[in-house]
């Protein structure tokens, strides 16, 4: 029994020791990576945006932006309203969307406002039907797992800020973080990287906002990220044609990629949204949420699967549960037509174009 | 909580413990029975644990009404308030909804409105655990009934026996004289905690759902997502797949259970015997979910009136039991087609005496087929969704397709678990008392590797049964 018991406590050690160095160094680089972000202005927009780390990216621009009058949540599906599209002026909008955005994610993106007193009138919500499938693991907003734990700590059940039970809380989900093993394997590469002598993961956040800031005009067809925190995508993905589109986004459906597959609720994660909801509305902020449109032909072919129909409409009616008990305001766009976007208003099965999101605003805003 | 969860494992388990290793007598059933119920609170909904309540105060009332009462007739009606309140509280969380959605596609089947609103009412949450702690006060009642069985007096004891939590979720399926002597016996002399064989089972059990069936989820899980259009060898590698990871899965929670149990001085009846290498399909129900297979075979099939019939009614007892226990797994037609499988299997195999003059290796190899075609069923979204995997087994969607590193991942789990499942033995029955400190130090690193990966992992299939 011993051989058993010590090396089960060696291992475990040794990986908490990994995360534990790893999560030190991270917090010396992110003050960092803030002191870069200060200097990114309206008018410019940063390159090599796909390969940025892209929590650590918003954490340090949240802690460099002005007060915006109104902040966009939801993954890359709403990064592409601009400030322009939103029709306000410079410094009033921020969009704060990132790939495979969750629930999660949204409240470490308030919490980082709300801490900074960048409270805005009206928030935003693109809510992807997928983030309330409990059978899709989310995973990439561990890496601020800190931010949501500290939120739901303050915030939950009503308990108070800084008592012992929330202080014990917030030590679990840290410690909980330093036996997991996907923050390990990101410890890992990080720890390896800082060994061999290489950059350390997400620099090349820092060293973008450093050196890879152009103008927008000088962009050309490149994919960029603009200083509001919109998207400019690269001309090829711009001008795949209608035909390509409408390939991927059958085989978006057919290759099992919708995440609306095997769809069971995620109550957890649908009360957490609701808690922020409500947290937000209390404090006298505006929310307007939606589900975003498909392709034309992604949504025929999860209408015509009723396993995946079924789980549209068991994440629309959790956003109009949470909607309805918060007085935040919800809209179903899921299906294109209902706002009349069509084919060529999509660069693949879930990213529509600007002109659609227009209408999407149009609708779920009135604006 | 789950048992692959740190809650549970950093802080559920060590306190519970602690304190019970300090108890004896009334106080430590009490503990037990007080702590199982946390431990339920948090499998779901907190209000999961009303109808456990409900179900161990009115038994255990009714069973010492039965064992006082001499009329017969009137046993018989204390026996039927327990049965009506049991088989009615799992028929309402579990089958209403199937029955009112059954109800709605005939009505639309015979042109005739379904009212939208009235399907609203039977859609309820499922308590996990409901069929297990159903069926083990069920088989105590019964018993009790049947004089087989005195009534247990001491409420906490019949608590305890309803609610222990390494049994409580997903079984075994514990039999009032399996358990209550036994919590009985750590009463009066205290847990006595086999903690070797408790706690390096309680290991195996972990690494078989976290390493082995999590990650046959993972690969399988997207092969199988509707539209089904696989081409032949993918199909199959997902049912293969589909075939090892509910067995890991379910073979591992029971390893982690009777680990459990054994840390508290309670030894759990044995669930699985290596099923897949079972060389007949009577020979697998001996091996898979041993425990419901008896309560089948002892509260139904039996009853039924099990082999002192004719042959003919025979099988009829035979499809009915194995329909009705399909049912069991779940409140939908493909588990009753499952059951029917099974049931039309057994019975083939009773009037096959050809089966027996087949040499092991063929039995072995045409009973782990057929009963991983069954899988088909079992796992199956719909009907629809079975046609399409059967189909695609059958090669309609094309012979062979590139093979990406996915299928090829799932290929190399598949034979290992193949090799697992064949040549080695069973979890009981590895020398766990007298392992040396070599497989120890492995055991050890897989443990390290599961707990690490248990963290955001996913919950145990059974669950939902």
């Amino acid at each position: 029994m011993r051989p058993f018991a010590i090396t089960v406590a060696l291992l475990l050690g040794l990986a908490v020791a990994v995360n534990g160095l790893a999560a030190w160094d991270r917090g010396r680089h992110d003050a960092q990576l803030r002191a870069a972000s200060a200097g990114f202005h309206a008018g410019q927009v940063v390159l090599g945006y796909r390969n940025m780390d892209e929590r650590r990216f918003q954490r340090a621009r949240l802690q460099s932006i002005p007060t915006p009058r109104i902040v966009a949540f939801g993954s890359s599906r709403v990064m592409e309203i601009s400030t322009m599209l939103a029709g306000v002026p410079p410094g009033a909008f921020y969009n704060a969307g990132m790939s495979a955005a969750t629930v999660e994610d949204f409240i470490a993106l308030w919490s980082i406002l709300e801490r900074q007193g960048k409270r805005p009138d009206v928030a935003w919500f693109s809510v992807d039907a997928w983030a309330l499938n409990e059978t899709r693991e989310e995973v990439r907003w561990l890496a601020w797992a800190d931010e949501v734990s500290g939120y739901l700590v303050r915030t939950g059940a009503g308990a108070a800020v800084g008592g012992p039970v929330p202080e014990a809380l917030y030590i679990w989900y840290r410690v909980k973080e330093l036996l997991s093993w996907t923050v390990l394997r990101t410890s890992l590469a990080d720890v390896r990287r800082l060994a061999e002598g290489r950059r350390r993961h997400g620099v090349e956040v820092q060293q973008a906002l450093e050196g890879s800031i152009v103008a927008e005009s000088a962009l050309g067809g490149r994919r960029g990220l603009r200083a509001d925190g919109s998207i400019v995508y690269e001309a090829e993905y711009r001008h795949l044609s209608e035909e390509r589109t409408r390939d991927e986004a059958i085989r978006y459906v057919t290759a099992g990629r919708t995440g609306l597959e095997g769809f069971r609720p995620n109550a957890e994660r649908a009360a957490r949204l609701e808690l922020l909801w409500a947290r937000m509305r209390a404090t006298g902020v505006r929310v307007i949420a939606w589900l975003p449109p498909y392709h034309p032909d992604a949504w025929r072919l999860i209408q015509a699967d009723p396993a995946r129909a079924a789980g549209l409409a068991e994440a629309r009616s959790l956003l109009e549960r949470a909607a309805g008990r918060t007085g935040a305001r919800f809209t179903d766009l899921s299906d294109p037509a209902s706002i009349g976007c069509d084919a060529g208003d999509f660069y693949d099965a879930i990213h529509a174009r600007a002109a659609c999101l227009r209408r999407v605003l149009a609708r779920a805003a009135g604006a | 909580m789950l048992f692959s969860s740190l809650e549970f494992l950093v802080l559920f388990l060590p306190l519970t413990l602690a304190v019970a290793l300090t108890l004896r007598g009334q106080p430590l059933l009490r503990w037990i029975a007080l702590t199982s119920v946390v431990f339920y609170a948090f499998a779901g909904h907190w209000w999961f644990i009303v109808p456990m309540l409900v179900t161990t105060v009115v038994d255990f009332w009714v069973a010492i009404a039965i064992a006082r009462e001499h009329r017969p007739r009137a046993r018989g009606w204390l026996l039927a308030v327990s049965l009506a309140g049991n088989l009615g509280m799992l028929a309402y969380f579990k089958y209403s909804g199937l029955f009112v959605r059954t109800a709605a596609s005939v009505l639309v089947a015979l042109g005739l409105e379904e009212s939208a609103g009235a399907s609203r009412w039977f859609e309820v949450i499922l308590p996990a655990g409901i069929s297990f702690y159903t069926f083990q006060t069920l088989a105590y009642i019964i018993d009790v009934w049947r004089g087989q069985a005195p009534a247990e007096r001491n409420f906490v004891r019949f608590a305890g026996f309803v609610s222990f939590f390494p049994h409580l979720v997903a079984g075994p399926l514990t039999r009032h004289h399996q358990l209550i002597p036994q919590l009985a016996r750590i009463a009066a002399i205290g847990i006595d905690p086999r903690w070797r064989e408790g706690l390096l089972l309680f290991a195996v059990g972990l690494c078989k759902k976290v390493l082995i069936a999590d990650r046959l989820g993972n690969l399988v899980d997207p092969l199988l997502a509707p539209p089904l259009t696989l081409d032949a060898p993918r199909a199959w590698l997902a049912l293969l797949g589909y075939a090892f990871q509910i067995y890991f899965d379910f073979s591992g929670y029971s390893d982690m259970a009777i680990g459990l149990g054994r840390l508290f001085g309670i030894e759990l009846p044995q669930n699985f015997a290596s099923p897949y290498k079972a060389t007949s399909p009577s020979d697998f129900w001996r091996r898979w979910h041993m425990t419901l297979s008896a309560w089948l075979r002892d509260y139904l099939y039996i009853t039924l009136g099990g082999n002192r019939c004719s042959p003919a009614r025979r099988r009829v007892n035979v499809m009915a039991t194995m329909v009705l226990g399909g049912l069991w797994h779940g409140a939908h037609w493909t588990f009753a087609a499952w059951g029917t499988w099974h049931g039309l299997l057994l019975v083939l195999h009773h009037g096959l005496p050809a089966w027996e003059r087949m040499s092991a290796f063929w039995q072995r190899n045409i009973t782990f087929l057929v009963v991983t075609l069954g899988w088909v069923f079992f796992r199956a979204e719909s009907f629809g969704h079975a046609a399409q995997w059967f189909a695609s087994l059958a090669g309609v969607h094309g012979l062979a397709a590139p093979w990406t590193p996915e299928t090829t991942g799932l290929a190399g789990l598949v034979l290992l678990c193949l090799l697992i499942v064949r040549l080695a033995p069973n979890s009981l029955e590895l020398p766990l008392g007298r392992l040396g400190a070599v497989p120890q130090v492995g055991l050890a690193g897989a443990t390290a590797t599961a707990l690490l990966l248990m963290n955001y992992g996913s919950k145990f299939l059974y669950f939902q049964f």
